[in-house]
């Protein structure tokens, strides 16, 4: 990950070829303001689903005060993070590279290949696997034998309605074994709060992040699953082993 | 008049999210300040966004202000302006901690994340009003956030309040009041609403949850009082039940006793279990209104426990509480009501009721109490069946309906499918979409977006038409008809109530500036006078001599027009001569210094002016005139003060002439999705450009392109209209074919 590109898309929400159609200083500019360019994007590197079809549209781009001086015509490859939805997308500059840094992934991505950054992406997305596995007490891949209300109460419509899935354990990837089958909490709440918690369905097979409960919690289960990252799909189980 | 704007921004068009449970707030100060909410995430960093408008609703921008961005931003939130000075207020659960912020404000449109004011763990749906009191000459902020705050059970229902909120260091003078003086089963319902009068008279209503196993609940509404801002001690203990046997004598007036709540249960993909509104009349702080939804256990004779409705109830007091009505109005099926009253006693109810196949969003407006059939408004109908579910709440736990003066606003969530079939009364969509195939378009104008739960914002205005009429003996009277096609009984003499007489008036002009009617008078002498009418029917005490706070004399002017434009009235003059002049008042009540010569700032001449109109289309002033040849010109005034460059010639663009013109008058109406515009626009020449480019002065054209297939010749793009020029409608589809091989 030491390639300047790697960084940018790492750090950055948008990225983007463009072609600047116009800088627009502050009228009245504040100390270490910088100013803004009318950026119109030629191709999208990468970016929230929302944003991927943003080729041809002006985004307007709050300069890096530390970056180099853009004029009318520069073209560039910018990364940036959105921080206002309009008739036009306003976003704060994070970093720019040159658009030769990026050219031969564009060309690929044109013939045929994935998304121009698509491999930058899949190892960024394995370093935060590993970086919240490594939260975890234990790490294991299983199959969901049972399911079953944890008799812990619901009373308001934030409440995460614990349940408890029984996991019939086939390997331990990370942390002491806990046994055969191990019973995990986890929020079967619909609600806005709960909705992106992991939900085990009879029979899932998968990767289970499990974490240490704490407080009432504990006594109804030794592991809890808030964590929408806490349960993976078995092939990415390989992941964790090439982060050591 | 009914405006409803979907405000998802046109640059975040390719969002397929539930942007769900919505509120706004509304500055009485400058009522085209508005601050939206709902359940939308920002796309990156930890701050959530608000949706803003500055121009009364036309287009809406995201700010990243609520600190807290979770996977569906905050978690509940609500907002409200104070009525003066403008700093807003939000209460928020953290999208990531789940805590209560109250936050603070003053410049609701920067991007500054708002500053905290109080912080507590365990509180649901904080909901916020915000009233401004002036006290010894100072104004004060009075902020109260209803919540139920989870410190506090098994008595939750609680207001955090503050006198003054504005200006002073968290946590702003802000405490924390608990409403609930009974026992509960272990807590109370999630909403505690306010309703806040001028007078300092404050009213929470709340749900005391009094008996029986989750989720099967027997419910008390109960309503508190405060008649001095909840201020003191013992705050909201200015209502009590009835001693027995006919009450229990607690403090907490019981409008309704021992309903019956299956707490999350479901309709329409959406749960149920905590729908409640109060109003105060503006009026009369002794007029309260409330409304809430239980299980009646329809039809008729099945116990609430068997039954499957969700029945709104709507029920008012005349005493400042202490007594209620029986129920005005059910209606079964429904949910979020949400209550206001204009400054005319006008009670609006704003609800979404499930059908058994959509979710319809009606707002009902009541002049007598529903003594008679309430006016009912069809605000939006969709299928309840898409999108489906992602989360709960799937349209919201609440809604929100407010006044400013005699205007209703009111935002709610809704299948955003672009069908004219589902607004009913018209709809304005500022992301893409195609409404010929009911299809949302993401940024690019093209790729198809799958429908899904977007904020709606609405502004319902009660106009009336005002008439002026000069008579052959000079005189100048006025008369209204009203919104329900009623009259004004009589003609005012407008000269008999005022102080000074401008003279033989002969000729007029009007305009509507927000709620008031600007009047001109032209006097035979050539003077011009102005007066106006106030939203309360009182007028300026006397007419005022334009001419004589100008520096300079047009001359003797024959006709005038007014027209109201972003607050400012616009007043042409048109002189014995033939001339065109431009003044305005501005919103703060003074004059431009000076009349601007129309037509020096154009270089041709329409020749001897004889009559003029003028009219607000979209935040321009638009002019028409009609010259002693019998032709009608057309010129427009921009928001920056610029000029159309040349008179239009109408007659030279329509295919056929009326005659010799002698009058002429305009107005600027809105154009809805329900009615299409069928402009003809030019397509542009995009031949030698590159595909982005192309696609963006095609969009830029008002046109859609399509990628149709690739181009062998030289060109990056060719068209269907190869070289551009073309004359096509207005959303008309551009079939592009993009070059594969080297740069030509």
């Amino acid at each position: 990950m030491s390639e300047p590109i790697a960084e940018a898309v790492g750090r950055s929400a948008l990225g983007f070829t463009g072609t600047v159609m116009a800088v627009e200083a502050e009228p009245e500019p504040a100390p270490g303001s910088a100013a803004t360019a009318v950026v119109q994007v030629d191709a999208v590197l990468h970016a929230p689903p929302e944003l991927r079809q943003l080729a041809g549209q002006n985004v307007r781009v709050q300069l890096d005060p530390a970056g180099a001086p853009l004029q009318a015509g520069d073209r560039a490859a910018f990364f940036v993070d959105p921080v206002s939805f309009g008739r036009e997308l306003t976003a704060a500059e994070v970093t720019r590279l040159p658009v030769s840094a990026v050219e031969s992934r564009l060309a690929a991505a044109a013939a045929g290949g994935a998304g121009p950054v698509a491999d930058i992406e899949q190892q960024l997305a394995s370093a935060r696997l590993r970086s919240h596995a490594a939260t975890a007490e234990v790490v294991l891949v299983g199959r969901v034998a049972g399911l079953a209300n944890a008799g812990l109460g619901q009373f308001s419509e934030h409440d995460p309605d614990w349940w408890l899935a029984t996991i019939e354990v086939a390997h331990v990837v990370r942390g002491a074994d806990p046994g055969p089958t191990v019973e995990v909490l986890y929020a079967n709440s619909k609600d806005v709060a709960w909705r992106n918690s992991p939900k085990p369905r009879a029979s899932q097979e998968g990767l289970w992040l499990l974490h240490a409960t704490e407080g009432e919690l504990a006594a109804a289960a030794r592991f809890v699953i808030p964590d929408p990252e806490d349960y993976q799909p078995t092939t990415r189980v390989d992941e964790l082993r090439e982060g050591g | 008049m009914l405006r409803i704007i979907n405000i998802i921004p046109q640059s975040r068009s390719g969002e397929s999210r539930q942007d769900s449970e919505p509120n706004l707030a509304v500055n009485p100060a400058r009522p085209t300040d508005m601050v939206a909410t709902a359940f939308t995430p920002a796309t990156s960093g930890s701050n959530a966004p608000i949706y803003i408008t500055q121009d009364g609703g036309y287009t809406w921008e995201t700010r990243q202000v609520l600190p807290g961005n979770g996977m569906f931003g905050t978690k509940d939130v609500t907002v409200g302006f104070a009525t003066a000075g403008g700093t807003l207020y939000a209460g928020i659960l953290h999208g990531i901690t789940g805590d209560l912020h109250i936050l603070r404000t003053a410049n609701f449109a920067g991007s500054t994340v708002m500053g905290d004011l109080v912080t507590r763990p365990k509180v649901d749906q904080p909901w916020v009003v915000a009233v401004t009191a002036t006290v010894g000459g100072a104004a004060q902020d009075r902020v109260y956030v209803g919540n139920e705050d989870g410190a506090s059970r098994p008595q939750s229902a609680s207001v955090d309040l503050s006198q003054n909120a504005a200006i002073a260091p968290a946590p702003a003078g802000f405490s924390t009041v608990r409403l609930e003086q009974r026992s509960t089963i272990f807590k109370d319902g999630p909403p505690i609403r306010l309703a806040v009068h001028a007078d300092g008279t404050v009213y929470a209503a709340y749900q005391r949850w009094a008996s029986g196993t989750f989720p099967d609940l027997t419910v008390d509404v109960v309503v508190s009082r405060d008649d001095g801002w909840g201020a003191g001690a013992s705050s909201f203990q200015a209502l009590a039940d009835p001693a027995a046997p006919a009450g229990d004598g607690v403090v907490g007036r019981r409008v309704a006793t021992g309903v019956f709540i299956r707490f999350n249960a479901t309709m329409g993909q959406e749960r149920l279990g905590g729908d409640l509104t109060i109003a105060v009349d503006p009026a009369d702080s002794g007029n309260a209104w409330i409304a809430w939804c239980d299980r009646v256990g329809n039809p008729p004779g099945v116990p609430p426990q068997q039954g499957t409705d969700w029945t709104l109830h709507l029920r008012r007091s005349t005493d400042r509480g202490r007594n209620w009505s029986a129920d005005l109005l059910t209606i079964t099926n429904a949910k979020n009501p949400s209550l206001a009253v204009n400054g005319r006693g006008v009670v609006g109810l704003l609800y979404q009721q499930f059908t058994g196949t959509t979710w319809d969003t009606h707002v009902q407006l009541s002049r007598d109490a529903w003594a008679t059939p309430a006016r009912t408004l069809d605000l939006h109908t969709a299928t309840a069946s898409v999108p489906s579910l992602d989360f709960f709440p799937y349209l919201g736990d609440y809604v929100r309906l407010i006044t400013v003066g005699n205007d209703f606003y009111g935002v709610f969530c809704g299948n955003n499918t672009p069908s004219t079939a589902s607004f009913p009364n018209g709809v304005i969509y500022q992301r893409n979409a195609n409404w010929a195939t009911g299809t949302l378009l993401s940024t690019d104008g093209i790729t198809p977006v799958a429908a899904s739960i977007d904020p709606f914002c609405f502004r319902l205005t009660e106009d009336a038409l005002h008439l002026l009429a000069a008579t052959d003996a000079g005189g100048l009277w006025h008369t209204i008809r009203f919104d329900d096609q009623s009259w004004q009984t009589f003609f005012g003499d407008v000269k008999g109530v005022e102080s000074n007489d401008p003279g033989y008036v002969a000729a007029v002009g009007a305009a509507g500036v927000r709620d008031e009617l600007h009047a001109l008078a032209v006097s035979d002498s050539g003077s011009l006078w102005h007066t106006i009418r106030h939203h309360d029917g009182s007028w300026q005490p006397s007419f005022g001599d334009v001419k004589a706070v100008h520096s300079n004399d047009p001359g003797y002017i024959a006709a005038a027009s007014g027209a109201g434009v972003d607050d400012d009235l616009h007043v042409l003059a048109v002189t014995d001569v033939g001339g065109l002049w431009h003044t305005i008042r501005h919103r703060d009540g003074s004059w431009q210094p000076f009349f601007g010569d129309v037509k020096a700032v154009h270089p041709d001449d329409p020749g001897h002016v004889m009559a003029v109109d003028c009219a607000d289309v979209s935040g321009d002033l638009h002019v028409v005139v009609e010259t002693d040849n019998g032709l009608v010109w057309h010129t427009i005034r921009h928001p920056d003060g610029s000029w159309q460059p040349f008179f239009g010639n109408v007659k030279a663009v329509e295919s056929n002439d009326p005659g010799f013109v002698t009058v002429v008058a305009c107005a600027g109406v809105e154009q809805t999705a329900s009615a299409p515009p069928a402009l003809l626009v030019e397509v542009p020449d995009v031949l030698e450009l590159r595909g982005a480019v192309a696609l963006k002065m095609i969009r830029d054209a008002g046109l859609v392109p399509v990628i149709s297939g690739v181009n062998s010749g030289t060109a990056w793009v060719a068209t269907q209209h190869p070289a551009g020029g073309a004359r096509v409608t207005l959303g008309s589809t551009v079939s592009i074919f993009l070059r594969t091989g080297p740069q030509p």
